[in-house]
Parts: structure tokens; sequence; C-alpha cells
């Protein structure tokens, strides 16, 4: 081969070098640099915050809940004006310790991050003053928010409250939490604590349901419609050689399926589970968006359900009572409980209900479209189960009066040895405007004994303020 | 004739003139208090540009558009730097200043020095003895010991040797190919394939004959022996690697491998031993490995580029904050004087197309690519046209090492390939290395003179 040819060759990969920094260089582009931009470690996003005046959350109604104040001296500090109350909603937004909650997730619409903002960047860097960033409406209610954070003082767990009909979040509270305005001060405390302040058990907390999952495997059984649901209970079943045994050991006799809902009969359950067999239980799980991931406009922790579809009758009996290796959150479980209130249709949560420009334009307004999980009937079947297991079950503590409450008491086996406490339920069942799912974590106490009366209490405040509307 | 050509208005120096023009504006509107020293500054580097592409225009002096790249690119430096930090941007227009003399002053001595060709053992003793002094006495800057400091001048020796590198390649072979005789190789390989190279080697010859050759016989004994011996390809592939052997010793990662792909493909175009090639590769890979096992930086390196986000607040910081930089700047860039790319440490040297890419844009900073591209496209061509191996050899050598010391940069900031520094060729900051490639393509200029000459000789014919 001659020198000149071989030249000719050396050209050519000099061009294809020079052609990977172009392509990388536009590839990286397209691809890459959107994600850099909104980078906590990039300076130059720090830059946007201190030239704008974050935007102001407020509640359903209109209550200021975060607010941006600039001093005299020019500096901008973040207040929020109920301290712990909303930690675990509205989060925290630090230089230092970075974001988290709406102050994380809508972080862009607060500093008016959006594209049409070309103008105002340009005003704002010829005349030097501040731009104006969005404010946020929330769809909860801040004295929702506020009777149920009283009610969980003290306790380790949460209490989630929607609109079944809208997918609304009315309330969120995650006990333990935290005071935002005080976060530097508390910083090592908070991440060092061994029962996770800093941690949004509503979204985030993933425990075994335990018998708040029998309504969706009754919607499993009903849907079937071959398996036989009348049956002697002894107290124990004995599957593939495991003795499971019933809460209530001593039996409950005979039963069908409104019966063993109504005094969550785990033998019946699980019998009627292993008789469905793998496929429609994994069916109704997925269908229910249990392992799958949940859409919304807030991070919600995937559910786990680690089986595929050769499940052992054991694994298929422990799937039936909420047990095994099956984890959800409470979130999921009030979604999952409005299906019943909403007619078979799932309304997504969502907890942004529009966004405002300084000057009070409308940029944004939620709306939320149902997904059909199960038939109108079915739904509305499972959904007189539960008004029976609050007006003769084990949810009786969650009765108000002259109301029909509908409801799911769960009393959660763990590895900590004190079960959690669940209680998942909505009301008026006639007309439902209210969903809640409450857990109480190693609780060691039933969940009807424990989390219904709570759940009563966060029903009974929400029918009263909305009594009006 | 000529004349009239330059005041045709699609004249290429126009662009030049009017992009300076806007850039130096825009550079005086934005540093506050008005500085009217931007604009005499401006003025100063545009009446450079053109005074000198006069000259090469006028004096014939060959090749018209390498001086036009190569001042379009350092004049887009002077302006980078002067918006980074004004001290720069002053001291890079006196550096451009000293380099367009260096640039002539190159071609004079170039050209009219004959026989440049036949020191090949001077190159060797000097490219050495820099490299010992370099160790023995130089300091240290940024990780790697290479800048010797005399009296209050501080140079990298390095950027200079890269010139006398492919000086020492061309005189290996032209020394090689210029002679009769067979090419002594180890006895380790087949006559077989001696004979196919032999031949081959022959074919180059021929065109290589009508440059006067020295002949052997005219030298002492001694350098006729030691000539036998070095052109002994083993021992020109032990003197290479010596080079890049000193340049690992002082942790210049980026030039070694710059000075091993430059001698790579010179080998790889002369050569036509698949096998020895590929023993090289073998070879690279090799010392790859263990310095990756056995020395920490390169270790660095290479975990940095395969995840700079695990240690970003410290040895992925850099090469994160250039990438922010230049995302950023998206296509269009955020325009001169908006962006922030002071965050990048070290901007002004290694990372000074990331400063580009973020207030120029991606299209900014693939226009400078571009420009890379054209100069050694030019490079190549003149290459291509010369016959006297030696030269065609340098030609080739100068052009390649600024279009892989372009690729490793770019490539490295904008995290293609591992980090290494070395500089952006006319644009970075920098005196020694400015210099050097001021020299070189002052050199290719005159070899591209040469072309022309001999080309019109052909058509006089």
């Amino acid at each position: 081969m001659s020198s000149d040819k071989k030249i000719i060759h050396v050209i050519i990969f000099m061009s294809i070098l020079f052609f990977s920094i172009i392509a990388y260089l536009t590839y990286f582009q397209i691809f890459e640099a959107a994600d850099l931009t909104k980078h906590p470690y990039n300076k130059r996003y720090l830059a946007v915050e201190d030239k704008t005046i974050r935007g102001n959350i407020l509640d359903r109604n209109g209550v200021i809940l975060a607010e941006t104040i600039v001093e005299e001296d020019d500096k901008m500090s973040r207040v929020y004006n109920y301290n712990q109350l909303y930690s675990h909603v509205i989060g925290y937004s630090s230089k230092k310790f970075g974001k988290s909650g709406i102050e994380s997730y809508y972080n862009d619409e607060l500093l008016a991050l959006t594209e049409d903002n070309i103008l105002a960047e340009l005003r704002e860097s010829i005349t030097g003053k501040r731009i104006d960033g969005n404010n946020l409406t929330l769809t909860i209610s801040h004295n929702l928010q506020q009777r149920s954070e009283s009610l969980l003082k003290g306790k380790i767990g949460s209490i989630v409250a929607m609109n079944p009909k809208t997918g609304e979040v009315l309330a969120m509270v995650s006990k333990p939490d935290y005071n935002p305005n005080t976060l530097s001060n508390n910083w090592e405390k908070l991440t060092s604590d061994e029962r996770s302040p800093l941690l949004n058990r509503s979204l985030s907390g993933l425990y075994p349901p335990g018998s708040i999952y029998k309504p969706i495997i009754a919607a499993a059984i009903l849907q079937d419609g071959t398996i036989n649901t009348e049956y002697d209970c002894t107290g124990t079943i004995n599957i593939d050689g495991y003795d499971l045994s019933d809460f209530n050991k001593s039996g409950h006799g005979n039963l069908d399926l409104r019966r063993s809902m109504i005094v969550s009969c785990n033998t019946n359950f699980a019998r009627m589970g292993t008789e469905l067999g793998s496929e429609k239980i994994t069916n109704i799980s997925k269908k229910f968006f249990v392992g799958k991931d949940l859409k919304s406009d807030m991070p919600i922790s995937k559910s786990r359900y680690p089986y595929d579809i050769d499940m052992s009758s054991t694994d298929i009996a422990a799937v039936s009572i909420g047990q095994g290796k099956l984890l959800v959150t409470p979130m999921h479980m009030v979604t999952a409980t409005s299906i019943f209130a909403n007619d078979g249709v799932m309304m997504t949560p969502y907890i942004l209900k529009q966004v405002t420009s300084e000057n009070d334009r409308v940029l944004y307004t939620n709306n939320n479209e149902g997904i059909p999980i199960v038939s109108e009937t079915i739904a509305n079947e499972i959904k007189d189960m539960m008004v029976a297991v609050v007006n003769e079950g084990t949810g009786r503590n969650a009765r108000i009066n002259g109301i029909d409450v509908a409801g799911k008491t769960g009393t959660a086996q763990n590895e900590t040895g004190e079960d959690h406490s669940w209680f998942i339920g909505f009301a008026p069942a006639n007309d439902p405007k209210i969903a809640v799912a409450v857990i109480l974590e190693s609780e060691g106490r039933s969940g009807g004994a424990a989390a219904a009366p709570i759940a009563r209490e966060v029903i009974n405040q929400g029918l009263n303020e909305w009594s009006g509307e | 004739m000529k004349l009239n050509k330059f005041f045709r208005i699609q004249n290429p120096i126009y662009i030049l003139i009017f992009v300076n023009l806007l850039f130096f504006g825009l550079l005086f509107l934005y540093v506050k208090p008005l500085d009217t020293f931007i604009l005499a500054s401006g003025a100063g580097v545009i009446a450079l540009m053109v005074i000198s592409y006069l000259a090469i225009i006028k004096l014939q002096m060959g090749d018209e558009y390498i001086f036009l790249i190569i001042s379009m690119l350092t004049s887009l430096g002077i302006i980078m730097l002067y918006r980074i930090n004004p001290e720069y941007g002053v001291r890079q227009i006196s550096l451009y200043a000293l380099g367009i003399i260096l640039y002539f002053l190159a071609y004079i001595i170039f050209r009219f020095i004959k026989g440049w060709d036949k020191y090949l053992y001077l190159y060797i003793i000097f490219n050495f003895i820099s490299f010992i002094t370099t160790i023995a006495v130089g300091s240290s800057i940024g990780g790697a010991t290479n800048w010797i400091q005399i009296g209050g001048f501080s140079f990298q020796p390095a950027e200079i040797i890269k010139v006398s590198f492919v000086f020492f390649i061309a005189a290996y072979y032209k020394l090689r190919f210029s002679s009769d005789e067979v090419v002594t190789h180890s006895e380790g390989l087949d006559s077989y394939e001696d004979q196919i190279i032999n031949s081959d080697v022959n074919k180059d010859l021929d065109y290589t004959e009508e440059e006067p050759i020295e002949s052997i016989e005219t030298e002492i004994g001694l350098i006729d022996t030691l000539n036998e011996k070095v052109k002994n390809v083993y021992v020109f592939l032990g003197l290479a690697y010596m080079h890049i052997f000193f340049l690992l010793l002082q942790r210049e990662l980026g030039l070694s491998a710059l000075f091993f792909i430059v001698f790579l493909s010179i080998f790889y175009i002369y050569e036509d031993d698949r096998k020895l090639l590929l023993y090289n590769l073998g070879l690279v890979l090799i010392i790859g490995i263990i310095s990756y096992f056995t020395m920490s930086h390169v270790n660095v390196r290479l975990t940095t580029w395969i995840n700079p986000w695990a240690d970003i607040s410290n040895k992925g910081y850099q090469i994160t904050q250039s990438l922010f930089a230049i995302a950023e700047g998206g296509f269009f860039g955020t325009g001169l004087g908006l962006g922030s790319p002071t965050y990048i440490p070290e901007v002004h040297t290694d990372f000074i197309f990331s400063a580009i890419c973020e207030e120029m844009g991606v299209f900014g900073g693939i226009s400078v690519v571009l420009l890379y591209f054209l100069l050694i496209y030019r490079g190549f061509k003149i290459a291509l046209t010369i016959k006297d191996i030696f030269k065609r050899i340098v030609a080739l050598g100068i052009t390649l090492i600024y279009g892989y010391q372009t690729f490793i940069i770019i490539g490295g900031v904008i995290k293609l390939i591992p980090l290494t520094g070395v500089t952006l060729p006319f644009i970075s900051y920098g005196g020694t290395s400015l210099i050097s490639a001021f020299i070189s393509f002052g050199i290719l200029q005159a070899i591209s003179k040469k072309t022309i000459e001999e080309e019109e000789a052909v058509i006089l014919e």
C-alpha cells in the first residue's frame, strides 16, 4: 500500500474523531443537558434561586402555608407558617440540605423556570430586579391537616385523606416529623434519629397491608364467581402442611364472603385465595397497581408484589390475607379504597390544584381522569360489605351517628413483632366525600382498636367541613 | 492580480475582521466601567491580522488559509480570555503578537536553512536533554512536573519537544528510505516478509530520489555504522518509546498519549509490517493496564470519566462543572458575558472549550471544531502534495499533533474520552503552547510554499 493511500486512512480516522465530537455534543445537548441544568450541584441553578422570589404555597382555601420574605437588607428567607405541620407535604428548600416535598417536586414552578419566562429573565438581567416565582395552590385542606396531625401526635405512622371522586389529597400526615424552619439546627439529630423523621411514610413507607387487602381479594372472588364462599371456620387451616391460624383462634363458625369480611376471617380468605389460584390473585393485584408504579404528581414508592405466576399455595394464602412479601404504602391504600367508593374507577392521587403567576394568572389546573378497575356492581358489593364491617364487624370504632361509613381494619404482622394497626375507609357510603387510610406503625393493637377511632375523627372532620358545600 | 483578489468581498479576511469587530464591540459594552483599552486591543489584533495576511499574499508565502484559520482561533481565544479575566486577554494579545513574529521567523529559518533532514542525532540529543533537564530542575504545576523556570520566565519544554519529536521521526524515515541499502531488520523476521517490505520501500524511494541525497559514503565511518544501527526499526521504536516514557515520568498523560498516537499514525503510514503495528498497540494496552493499577492519577482519570457523579464534590468536580457549563449554553449559548464559565476551575487553560460552549452555544463549539478540521485539512493537503519524505512527514506530523491534541482536549472536557490535560491549540491561555503552535504552523507555511513552487515548476515544464 502506498503512503498516500495510508495518509487517506489517517485522514478518515481523524475525520471520524472530529465527527464524533460533533455528534456527541449534539447528543449531549438533546438528551442530557436538561437534567444537568437542574442538577443540585449546578451552581448556576442556585444562582437562579438568588434571582427569584420563590412562590408561595397555599392550601385549597387560600391559607398561606409557606412564603418567601424579602427582608430589609434584601436577604430572602423561606418561612413555613405552620412549622412541622406540613413537613412531609411541603418539605423544605435549603441551599445546604437540598429540597424535599412540594419544594422539590414543583421547584421549577416555584421559581417560574418555565419556557415562557424568557421575557422576565431579560427584564431581570437589565433592571437587576428579582423575578417573582409562581404560587402553588394545593388540594390540602388546612383544617383537616391540622386535625389529622393532632390525632397522630406521639405516634408513629401516617394518615392520608383524599377525595375518592377526584383524587385530590385532602390531608397527608406522617409521624414523626420535623420543623423545616429550624432544619439547620437539628439536621444532625434528624438524620441520626432511628425513627427516620425525614421519611414521608405516607408516600414512601412500605408496610404489609394485612386484612385491608381483603376487599381486593374479595373483588377477585366476585369477578370469578365460581368459588364456593360458604365455609366452616375452625380457627386454623392447613395449607400445604403449613398451619394458618385466625386472629380469633376459636373459629368463626359458618360464614360466607360477606361474613368473612365482617369478621375478617383469615382461614376462609386463605382457602378462597388458594382455590382462585395464583393467576387470578396476581391479576387482581396488578389491576390495583400493586407492584406497579402508581402515577401521581408526588413520588409514591412502588408497592411490592415480588411473586411470579407460579406461586406456592402458602404464598397465595399469605397474599390472600395481605401478608407474605406483600408491601404497600398508605397513599396506595387510600387510592385502592377510593375505587370501591367511586363505582370501580380509580382516581390517581394528586396534590397540586393549580399554579398561578404573581399577577394571579392561572398557569395550570390539574384535571384528573379516572381509570376503570372493577365493575360498578362489584365495587358496590364490596362497598356494602365494608359498610357492614363498620356497622357490625371489626370496624365498629369508626361508626358515626347518622352516616354510613365503609371501612376495613387490618392488623398486620411484621418483623418488628408488634403488629401494625391499619384502617381504610370512606364516607358517606351513598355519596362518598372522603376516603382515608390510617396506619399506626408497630402499634401492637388491632386496626379496629387503634386505627379505626382515628379514621373516624378524620372522616368526621372532613364531613363537617364539606357539609356546607 | 493578487491585490485584486484580496479586495473581492468574499475574501475570508473580511469575515475575520467582522467577527473581531463584533466580539470586541460586545466585550467593550460588557466590561464595566467602559474600558477603551478593549477597543484599542481589538484594533491592534485586527491590524496584526490584516498586515500579516497581506504579507502572506503579497510575498506569495504559500497557503493563504492556514494563517487565517489560526488567527480566527486565536482571536476567539483572546475574546474568551478577556471575558474571563482581562489580564489573561491582554497577555494573550501580546503572545499573539510574539507568535506572529515567531511564525514568520520559523517560516524564514525553515526555508532558508537547508538540510534539516540531516540532524537526526541532534534532535534525539536535544529531546532527551530537555526531558532530563525538566525532570531534574522542573517545577510541578497542576500535578505534572513539566515547567522550567529561567529567571522570571517559565516554559514547558514538552511543548517545544512536540516539534522536534516530529523532526526526529521525519529525519529517521528520511535516513532509512534514502539509503540504497537493504533496511536492516532483526533476524527474528522471516525473509519473505523482508522482501515484501523492501520492495515496497523501494517503490516509495523512486520519487524521493530527485532530492539531492547526501551520499552515505561521504560520511565518516562511525556515523555510518551508527546510521546502520539506528535504521533498525526496533532501535527507532525504542527511541520513540523513550519519549513517551519520559512524558509519563513527568505525569503528562495527555502529551504522552498525543506523542504515541502521532507516532503510531506515521508508523502506520510508513511501515508495512502489520504485525509490528499490532505489537505496538498491544504494548500500549499493557502499559495502559499496568499504569491503571500502579499510578493513582491514571486510575483517577479513568474512574472520573466513567462516573464523575460519584465523587462530584472532589475528583469529579472539574468535569461535572464543565458539563454543567455546556448544558447551560444549549445550542445557541447564553451570550458573551452572560454565562458563568468561571465556575469551572482552570477554565482559561484546559477548559476554555466549555466556556465557549456555554456562552456561544454548542453551535459555537461545533464551529470551533470545524475550524480545526479545516486547519488540519489544509495540513493534510499540504502533506499530500509534498514529495520529499522529510518535509512530508514534518507536515504530516504537525497536522497530526494539532489534530489529535484538539480531539484529546475537547473530547476530554465534554466527557467523550477520559480527561487528560493538554491545551486547546491557539485558544487556551498559555505562553509556551501558543508559541510552539505558531512556530509549528510557520514551518507548515514554509513547506506549503515549497509545494506551490514545485507545482508551478511542473506546470512550466
